[in-house]
């Protein structure tokens, strides 16, 4: 073919062409070869450093987007725990984290209305709590499995111990189940003390009573001002500004242990819905509630959404085991 | 230094190609680290694979040299056909570094905030709470990704100390950041300036500020400093950051230098739009404080500028610009982007012209009488002050002249008086003898075309010889590689004012709404591989056509 178009010139003749039959002549200039073209990816410096944590630029990534996922690898680990999970497929997906709306605890003259006002999103379930270390029941149960997320913070926002920022409005039309689970209420296990009288802790708005103190025994008897530390063992503790003066040094291994609230809460959504099927508020969803003899009640056949994941979990345990 | 020496074209004709090859190397080295990367290197292309039984279109070039014909070839975005250019040298730096936009495109629109604390702002206040912080930079609209630039003006004291214990002057702005962390972020100022984030910002709720004189304080009649914070910097130049810096780091010239664009009003009254290249002069005690020249105060009475250079901006066709209002350099680039009052944005290369002295074919290095002027780099219609001088008084002249050569070639004779005369070949000279060391009158020529211009002083003395110094002074102008129209490429009509790149090296523009609209430059070339049969292109066409 390729001789023939040199001996023709710009024409050559085609052996055979359908029902147009033989002789028919083309001018090669005019045929065109069409189609669409594939993204490509080129190797480059970010790729290198993608090489080197794991995470590979997806199809049509451009290096922007693939910065900020390299950058989140630092910020947000994978690991096998909810949120790190939740972290891992996020970025994986190359989708990001988002914050919807932030919640502040109501106060009245700038005390809190609420002892420790807390919010948990737990599952479908959310809960508002006046005080969550006494209080044996929550002050607000709200149901967010079939909520946007507007609708949420219009119901979060009966309560009267905190209050939701209003999302704007593409946000607020979101599965309310995109926000992850998350508590306002923070556990810190262990942080050293300084040396010294006066110790300015990591947190602030600590919660009274959850306070649990380690190798120092400068820390017995609580007082209500700075000027009542007149005595070994005696302290004060401003909550708010989470500043603790005693009137001895505690020594080198003191440690603390508290609980703190997280005022305001910036909540942490994302376009993953993270499932936990063996807990409790999920099982619900999952099961039909059948009551007993007793007055209680116990999980019975599957729900449709059950069903549906049920067999979705079946169908890929072959994938898993490699059959 | 004279920079039509002999020492001095000697180090210019590797200056470029030095400077250009340590712009590279650092740029390899910023890329060596994530933070740091250039974000504009090539990611993603797209490969048309063309039919094995393809064939390109052989030619022969004058040397005998059989090459390959580009193909013609269109591709479509929907039913809109672009017509693909290929590129000279068919090689990726043309293809991707080199190649510029010939079309523009608006991508995200942002009617968030970009002023964080409005300009004035009194530090007494602190803790500045922004209280419209849920609408900065942007609630439910795209925000521009960005550093913040925080600027402090009128404070007298950064430096202080309390129980002995130094102090210095403190920022801190806590917020969300682009990350959604809740963060804070602390910047240290000792001196008025202007200093950059290190974190990306896309919230600031609350700016606090430390050990700054005057604070505002009650019984303090001073007035207190000011703080400004902005997220994007537009039609705010002189920008003192590093993309803006003219010098390499190895040059030995302390002065850092950057860019801006402004009107010049010229010795005739006429507005210019120039590009200005200014010098920073520093005193010594700035270099003790500070080698980062990226962290130069601005107002401060440490420093002052001048404009050591100025060009005259004309758009892609040779028209001088209407006017302008913003400049950006872009990053990892030579490119300059330019935003007129006609809402069209102009590119331009950073490179400054430098004429060619071999047009000074009757110079003697070694004359003894010799021409000054005050720049051998002008604009249009500017007046040039030409001194005239005898450096050693070892020969007695007893006759010279002075003349011209225009841009266009035509030549004048600058008689004693200042006026010019018809050139002729013997004529012109003058029989003054010269006061001290002043050989004759300054003159005063008003530059009236753009280009070289060259001066030409011819002595004879009373032994017989004769000598001849010549100065080439360039009227300049910088004509743009590029110049699009906004309002043909799909903006709005309206007035833009500035111009910004963000975080993510994208370019954005301001309209006098407030409004920042995303400035999507686009390509429409073509790598062609001849060997593979492979094209590529660096726009996602949904369809494209080749014609051999």
């Amino acid at each position: 073919m390729h001789s023939e178009i040199a001996t023709l010139g710009t024409r050559f003749q085609v052996a055979s062409w359908g029902e147009a039959g033989l002789g028919q002549s083309f001018n090669v200039s005019s045929i065109e070869h069409v189609g669409r073209p594939l993204a490509s990816e080129i190797f480059n410096e970010f790729d290198e450093a993608g090489l080197l944590l794991v995470l590979k630029r997806l199809p049509g990534e451009k290096n922007a987007a693939y910065k900020r996922r390299l950058f989140d690898v630092f910020r947000r680990r994978a690991n096998a725990t909810y949120k790190g999970l939740l972290y891992g497929i996020t970025r994986e997906l190359g989708l990001e984290l988002f914050s919807p709306f932030r919640i502040a605890i109501l106060r009245t003259a700038g005390m809190p209305n609420g002892r420790n006002p807390v919010i948990e999103f737990d599952g479908p379930e959310v809960r508002v709590w006046a005080d969550r270390l006494v209080d044996s029941t929550p002050e607000l149960t709200l149901d967010r499995f079939d909520m946007s997320i507007a609708q949420l913070v219009t119901a979060i926002n009966v309560s009267i111990y905190i209050s939701a920022t209003v999302p704007i409005a593409t946000i607020g039309l979101e599965r309310a189940m995109q926000i992850a689970d998350q508590s306002s209420l923070v556990h810190v296990s262990s942080e050293l003390l300084t040396d010294s009288v006066v110790n300015v802790l990591e947190n602030r708005n600590l919660v009274a009573g959850s306070l649990f103190f380690s190798g120092t025994t400068a820390y017995t008897t609580r007082v209500g001002t700075p000027e009542a530390v007149t005595a070994p063992g005696r302290y004060f503790l401003d909550r708010t500004s989470g500043t603790l003066i005693s009137f001895e040094s505690p020594g080198p291994v003191a440690a603390i242990r508290y609980q703190y609230l997280v005022d305001p809460l910036e909540v942490v959504a994302s376009p993953i819905i993270l499932h936990n099927i063996q807990g409790t508020t999920f099982k619900r969803k999952m099961f039909e509630r059948v009551l007993l003899e007793d007055g209680t009640t116990a999980l019975g056949l599957p729900t449709p959404l059950g069903t549906d994941l049920i067999n979705e979990l079946l169908s890929v345990k072959g994938t898993l085991y490699g059959k | 230094m004279d920079e039509q020496s002999l020492g001095y074209q000697l180090l210019n004709v590797v200056a470029r190609q030095s400077d250009d090859l340590w712009r590279q190397v650092a740029q390899q080295g910023m890329n060596y680290f994530v933070p740091t990367a250039n974000l504009d290197d090539i990611d993603v292309v797209y490969k048309f694979r063309l039919a094995r039984s393809f064939n390109f279109v052989p030619s022969e070039d004058a040397g005998g040299v059989v090459t390959f014909r580009y193909p013609t070839v269109t591709g479509r975005i929907g039913t809109t056909p672009y017509t693909i250019a290929s590129t000279s040298r068919n090689n990726i730096e043309d293809f991707w570094y080199l190649a510029l936009p010939n079309r523009l495109t608006r991508g995200a629109v942002s009617t968030g905030r970009h002023v964080i604390v409005a300009a004035g702002t009194s530090i007494g206040g602190s803790p500045l709470l922004n209280t419209d912080a849920t609408v900065f930079p942007g609630s439910g609209v795209p925000y521009i990704p960005s550093r913040l630039w925080v600027t402090l003006a009128g404070g007298t004291t950064y430096l202080s100390s309390r129980d002995n214990i130094p102090l210095r002057g403190l920022v801190r702005l806590t917020g969300l950041t682009r990350a959604n962390v809740l963060d804070s972020e602390l910047i240290i100022f000792l001196h008025d300036g202007t200093q950059s984030t290190t974190k990306e910002w896309q919230r600031i709720d609350r700016v606090d500020i430390h050990n700054i004189e005057p604070s505002g304080a009650i019984g303090d009649p001073r007035p207190p400093a000011t703080i400004r914070i902005e997220a994007s910097r537009f039609n705010d130049g002189p920008y003192e950051d590093f993309y803006n810096f003219e010098h390499s780091k190895h040059s030995k010239e302390l002065h850092p230098t950057f860019l801006n664009v402004r009107s010049y009003t010229n010795s005739a009254g006429g507005a210019l739009p120039v590009l200005e290249k200014i010098n920073y002069i520093v005193d010594s005690f700035f270099s003790r404080i500070s080698e980062d020249p990226g962290v130069l105060p601005t107002g401060s009475t440490l420093i002052d500028r001048e404009v050591v250079k100025r060009a005259e901006l004309l758009d892609e066709a040779g028209v001088v610009l209407p006017g302008v209002r913003d400049m950006k350099v872009q990053p990892f680039s030579t490119r300059i982007w330019v935003l007129d009052t006609s809402n069209r944005v102009h590119i331009y290369d950073r490179y400054w012209h430098y004429p060619n002295l071999g047009a000074a074919t009757a110079k003697n290095y070694d004359a003894n009488c010799f021409i000054e002027v005050l720049s051998h780099h002008e604009v249009l219609n500017n007046d040039l002050v030409l001194e005239f001088f005898q450096g050693r008084l070892t020969k007695t002249p007893v006759r010279h002249r002075v003349y011209l050569q225009r841009p266009d070639g035509s030549k004048a004779v600058i008689s004693e008086t200042g006026t010019l005369d018809v050139w002729s070949p013997g004529g012109g000279f003058v029989f003054t003898a010269p006061v001290g060391r002043i050989l004759r009158t300054p003159a005063t020529v008003r530059l009236s075309q753009r280009g070289d211009w060259i001066f030409t002083l011819e002595v004879r003395y009373a032994d017989n010889s004769s000598e001849t110094d010549q100065r080439i002074v360039s009227v300049e102008s910088k004509r743009a590689l590029r110049t699009l129209d906004l309002t043909t490429n799909g903006f709005p009509a309206g007035t833009y004012t500035g111009l910004s790149f963000d975080s993510d090296q994208k370019l954005w523009v301001l309209d006098v709404a407030g409004t920042k609209h995303e400035l999507v430059p686009h390509y429409d070339v073509m790598l062609v591989d001849f060997n593979k049969k492979i094209i590529f292109f660096r726009e996602p066409f949904d369809q494209v056509s080749v014609v051999p």
